[in-house]
C-alpha cells in the first residue's frame, strides 16, 4: 500500500482524499488490511460473522 | 466533609431522589444549587457546550408542587451526540456547525424526562464521538489531564458536582474511559438494552448507550430509567426486562464466582492499575465472592476487530457529510473515516468474525468456569496529559487510544455488560478503577460486585484537583 495506489482508489471511489493526507491513509489501511479485521480467513474457517439479520419487525 | 459537600448538589442522586420524594428537598432548590455549582466550575472544566438554566429552573419549580418519577428533579446532563428538542446536536465537531434544532429528545432523553429528570444542559464529546480526549474539557482530579472520552464532558460534570448523573455512548470504550478517568461508575449495558436512537452513530454494530453517576446505586436507578425497548431501535426489542429494582440494600455477592482477567490484553499496567485490582480482588474475596484465575487471550484480537468495524461503519455513516464537509472534521478522526471508506469488505467481516470468536471465547470462560461475572482492570494507565499521545507501558511506547481501547473494546464486541467503579487513590492521587462484566442481560449482578468493590474502596468527595483551582482563582 502506499500514497499513489491510496490517491487513484479515493478518485475511483469519489472519496474527497487531500494529497497532503493520502500517506496517511494508506499506513491506516495497510495495518488495516495486514489485520485483517483479527483474524486470517484460515482461522476464520466454519465462523459465521457477528451479523444477524431480523426479518420480523415491530408493530 | 467540607463544607460543600453539604450543598444539595453535592449529595448522591439516590439521596437527592429520597429527600424529594419525602418532602424534605425542593426540586428547584436542588436544581438551583446544581446550576450555581456549574457556573462555579464550568469556566475551569468546559465541560458543557450549551446550558438552558430557565429552562431547568421553570421545569424543576414546576415539579416542586406535582408528584413525580424516581428521577423527580434531579439534575442531569446529556452528551452533545443525542438529541433534545429545541437544541442543535453538535457532535464535537465544526461539521455540524449550524445543525437545525432537533425535532424531538432521543427516547434515551424521553425516558429520563418522563421520570422527571431535569435536563441542565448538552456536555462536550470527543468529534463524533470517536476518541479518548474531549478537548477542551479538563479532568476534575488534576486540569492538566484530559478526562477521557469520548463521553468527557458528562465524566467531568457529573464528577465535578455540576449534574448529578449523565448519559453517554460506549462503542469502544467511551463511557468506561472517561469514567475510569474521573473516579465514576460508568455503566455499557447489554447490547439492545438501551436505546440508541436520536443519537449519533459511530458503530451501529457496537454503539451502547448508558449512564455514567458518582455512585453504583445512583447508575443503577439511571438504567432501570433508561433500559427497556423502543421500536426505533430493534435491537432493543424483544429483551428480558431488568429485575426491578435493580439493587436492594442486603443483595448479597457471597457464593458468586469471578474470573480475574490479568493477562494481555489487560497487560501490560502501570503499577496503580496493578494495586486496584488487587484491592478489588481482595474486597470481593472478603464479602465471599470466590475468585479464579481467568485467562482469554482471544481477547487480544479485540483491537483489530474493535478499528476495522469502527472505521467501515463509521465511514458508511458519515460518508455523505464527508463529501459535504470534512475539511471540518479533525484530522484524527477524518483519517479513519477515509480510511474506511477505502476499506475492503473482507477485512470488515473478517473484523466481524473474529468478534464471534471472541464472543465465542467469553461464553466458553464463563461456561467452564462457572462464572458469574469477569473482573478487569478498565484502563491500564491513569489519565493522560491533554498533549499525550503515548503512555510507557511494560517498557514499550504505546499509542495512548490503543492503550485505553485494549482493555474496553473486548466488551462492546461481545456486547456484555460492563460496569467500571473506583477503587481508592492510587499513588499517582487518581481513583483506581475496575470493570466488572456479566453475562448477557445481567446488569444487575455486575452492579451487586461492582456495589461490594465501591463500598471497600471508592474515594469520596470531590476531586483534589478542581477544589485546588476552586480555593486558588488565578
Amino acid at each position: 500500500m502506499n500514497e499513489q495506489l491510496v490517491a487513484a482508489l479515493a478518485r475511483e471511489f469519489g472519496v474527497p482524499l487531500p494529497d497532503e493526507r493520502a500517506a496517511q491513509v494508506a499506513a491506516q489501511l495497510e495495518g488495516q488490511i495486514t489485520g485483517r479485521g483479527g483474524l486470517t480467513g484460515e482461522a476464520l474457517e466454519g465462523v459465521e460473522p457477528a451479523i444477524v439479520f431480523e426479518p420480523s419487525w415491530a408493530e | 466533609m467540607t463544607a460543600a459537600v453539604q450543598e444539595p448538589w453535592a449529595l448522591d442522586l439516590v439521596e437527592a431522589a429520597r429527600l424529594i420524594a419525602a418532602c424534605e428537598l425542593a426540586p428547584s432548590e436542588l436544581v438551583a444549587s446544581a446550576l450555581e455549582r456549574l457556573a462555579a466550575v464550568e469556566p475551569l472544566l468546559h465541560a458543557f457546550v450549551s446550558v438552558d438554566a430557565e429552562r431547568a429552573l421553570s421545569e424543576a419549580r414546576a415539579k416542586d408542587s406535582e408528584p413525580g418519577g424516581p428521577l423527580r428533579g434531579i439534575p442531569l446532563a446529556v452528551k452533545d451526540i443525542f438529541d433534545l428538542a429545541g437544541t442543535p446536536t453538535g457532535c464535537g465537531s465544526a461539521a455540524y456547525a449550524g445543525a437545525a434544532p432537533a425535532a424531538n429528545d432521543a427516547p434515551a432523553v424521553t425516558r429520563l424526562r418522563a421520570a422527571g429528570a431535569i435536563v441542565l444542559g448538552k456536555t462536550t464529546t470527543h468529534e463524533l464521538a470517536c476518541g479518548v480526549y474531549t478537548p477542551p474539557t479538563r479532568n476534575p482530579w488534576d486540569l492538566d489531564r484530559s478526562p477521557g472520552g469520548s463521553s468527557g464532558g458528562s465524566s467531568a460534570a457529573v464528577a465535578a458536582g455540576a449534574a448529578m448523573g449523565a448519559i453517554g455512548s460506549d462503542t469502544g470504550g467511551s463511557i468506561r474511559i472517561p469514567a475510569s478517568h474521573c473516579g465514576l461508575v460508568g455503566v455499557k449495558p447489554t447490547y439492545g438494552r438501551v436505546s440508541r436512537a436520536g443519537g449519533l452513530v459511530l458503530s451501529w454494530s457496537l454503539d451502547h448507550v448508558g449512564p455514567l453517576a458518582r455512585t453504583v446505586e445512583d447508575a443503577a436507578l439511571l438504567l432501570e430509567v433508561l433500559a427497556g425497548p423502543d421500536s426505533r431501535d430493534p435491537t432493543t426489542l424483544g429483551r428480558p426486562p431488568l429485575p426491578e429494582p435493580l439493587l436492594r440494600p442486603d443483595d448479597e455477592v457471597h457464593g458468586l464466582r469471578v474470573g480475574v482477567l490479568r493477562d494481555a490484553p489487560f497487560a501490560p499496567r502501570e503499577p496503580d492499575i496493578d494495586a486496584a485490582l488487587e484491592v478489588a480482588v481482595e474486597l470481593l474475596t472478603g464479602v465471599g465472592v470466590e475468585i479464579e484465575e481467568t485467562s482469554l487471550p482471544e481477547l487480544e484480537l479485540s483491537l483489530p476487530a474493535e478499528f476495522a468495524i469502527v472505521a467501515a461503519e463509521a465511514a458508511s455513516y458519515h460518508e455523505a457529510r464527508l463529501a459535504r464537509s470534512g475539511d471540518a472534521i479533525g484530522e484524527d478522526v477524518r483519517v479513519l473515516l477515509e480510511t474506511g471508506l477505502l476499506l475492503p469488505a473482507s477485512v470488515y467481516l473478517g473484523a466481524q468474525r473474529t468478534r464471534r470468536v471472541v464472543q465465542q471465547a467469553v461464553a466458553g470462560a464463563f461456561g467452564a468456569q462457572r462464572l458469574d461475572a469477569l473482573l478487569a482492570p478498565t484502563v491500564p494507565a491513569p489519565a493522560q496529559r491533554h498533549d499525550q499521545l503515548e503512555y510507557e507501558l511494560g517498557g514499550a511506547s504505546e499509542p495512548v487510544i490503543e492503550a485505553l481501547v485494549r482493555t474496553t473494546a473486548p466488551f462492546n464486541l461481545a456486547g456484555l455488560p460492563a460496569v467500571a467503579v473506583p477503587t481508592g487513590l492510587g499513588s499517582s492521587g487518581f481513583p483506581g478503577s475496575v470493570q466488572v462484566v456479566a453475562r448477557p442481560f445481567d446488569e444487575q449482578t455486575a452492579l451487586r460486585l461492582a456495589r461490594a468493590v465501591e463500598r471497600g474502596g471508592a474515594p469520596r468527595g470531590m476531586p483534589r484537583g478542581l477544589e485546588l483551582a476552586l480555593a486558588n482563582p488565578t
